[in-house]
């Protein structure tokens, strides 16, 4: 198969997965409180947290505490604010809580995402697109925010190179996620040569496991009212959990993937020619997000184990 | 406070955290002397919108503290 036509179809699948599970939590009553599809960053023992204090309810809290890693201390009063990948919309919603931001965008490859951002997320533009042809004018973005998201692109080149062409000159890349070992921090390496000063660069896998060893039992038990484990939705559920039987959870204990988030401020040297990744790791990167959207399809059975342990 | 709402949330919470009413008053911490959490919060929120045909402010819910704060933003909400 033509590589072109593989690649689309891996966005097609991308796409219908993250259909398949804004229809599982659908069911929930936890829809409407559901925003973030991130594994989230617990801090480790010593270490401060980053960010607003969150009240002692608040969902998903290790989610919102990826986003307050990535800002930092940022002021992003004024700025213009892209989420590619943006999901159910939790970090523009979480942005628009704590800041002041002149505008934000939301861009996803699945319209029911792209839809629930328009509904739920006040002041928000969204809009149905593909993060590799970004549909934003050259230096027009202030901040781009991509969490756990690059690891479904079949061409991360191409977002990367994207990303240095939309963002104004001192503008902030804001990235974080589960890709391949050796790809994720190729990319970095590469965007800080000409085109982004590397400001933070770090492996957080170890904030990432912490978070999801002390969530993923608890949020499942949202879904086994309602999904029972043989149904569609299982196995999905299991990997957006990430759980340590579910197919990420075991790449990133056995190394094949890592977890980085790296803040990336754009130079106002021009964007890199393509590509900036050489061939093996462009493949690699693209072997990934089939990988991704093997893992997320509904119509996997659930692993026996996994079904067994829950 | 409406004392009907508070036993409601009071029957409520004690089903959903296994716990006796009497040791929930208006001034338990949710969290610290409850050990509830998110889930639990909003499980109770959604069976005050069917029982009383509440729309509850997300905004508000997150930041709640104790189970007399939940009372007063339930009846707070109901229809009028």
């Amino acid at each position: 198969m033509a590589p072109q036509r593989r690649a689309a179809d891996v966005k097609a699948a991308q796409a219908r997965n993250f259909d398949a599970l804004n229809a599982v939590v659908g069911t929930t009553g936890f829809d409407p409180h559901l925003r973030f599809l991130n594994y989230g960053y617990a801090p480790l023992p010593g270490e401060e947290p980053v960010g607003p204090k969150l009240g002692p309810l608040f969902p998903n809290p290790d989610a919102a505490r990826m986003l307050f890693q990535l800002v930092g201390d940022l002021d992003l009063t004024d700025r213009v604010v892209a989420d590619v990948g943006c999901g159910r919309g939790g970090n523009l919603w979480l942005i628009g809580r704590h800041h002041q931001p002149r505008a934000t965008i939301g861009l996803d490859v699945a319209a029911t995402s792209v839809q629930l951002v328009a509904e739920r997320v006040p002041g928000a533009a969204a809009i149905l697109g593909d993060a590799e042809r970004l549909p934003f004018a050259d230096a027009s973005i202030d901040v781009l925010v991509s969490v756990e998201t690059s690891c479904a692109y079949p061409d991360l080149d191409a977002f990367l190179c994207e990303a240095a062409r939309v963002l104004t000159p001192g503008g902030w890349l804001l990235h974080s996620d589960l890709l391949p070992a050796e790809v994720g921090r190729a990319a970095v390496e590469a965007l800080g040569t000409e085109a982004f000063d590397v400001v933070t660069h770090r492996d957080i896998t170890a904030n990432v496991l912490a978070a999801r060893s002390a969530s993923a039992a608890r949020q499942g038990s949202v879904f086994d009212a309602t999904t029972a484990a043989g149904a569609d939705g299982g196995a999905l559920v299991a990997e957006y959990l990430g759980t340590e039987r579910s197919g990420f959870g075991r790449s990133l204990a056995d190394g094949s993937r890592r977890y980085r988030l790296s803040r990336l401020r754009r130079t106002d040297r021009p964007a890199p020619a393509r590509p900036i990744l050489d061939d093996a790791l462009r493949a690699r990167a693209a072997e990934g997000a089939a990988e991704t959207a093997e893992l997320l399809a509904p119509s996997q059975p659930p692993d026996p184990d996994e079904r067994a342990a829950r | 406070m409406d004392a009907t709402v508070f036993e409601w949330v009071q029957g409520r919470l004690a089903s959903v955290l296994e716990l006796d009413p009497s040791e929930i008053t208006p001034t338990s911490h949710l969290a610290d002397d409850l050990d509830a959490d998110s889930i639990d919060l909003i499980e109770t929120i959604n069976a005050a919108e069917t029982q009383f045909g509440t729309k509850i402010e997300e905004q508000e819910l997150y930041d709640l503290e104790t189970a007399g704060q939940l009372a007063e933003l339930i009846e707070r909400s109901m229809p009028r």
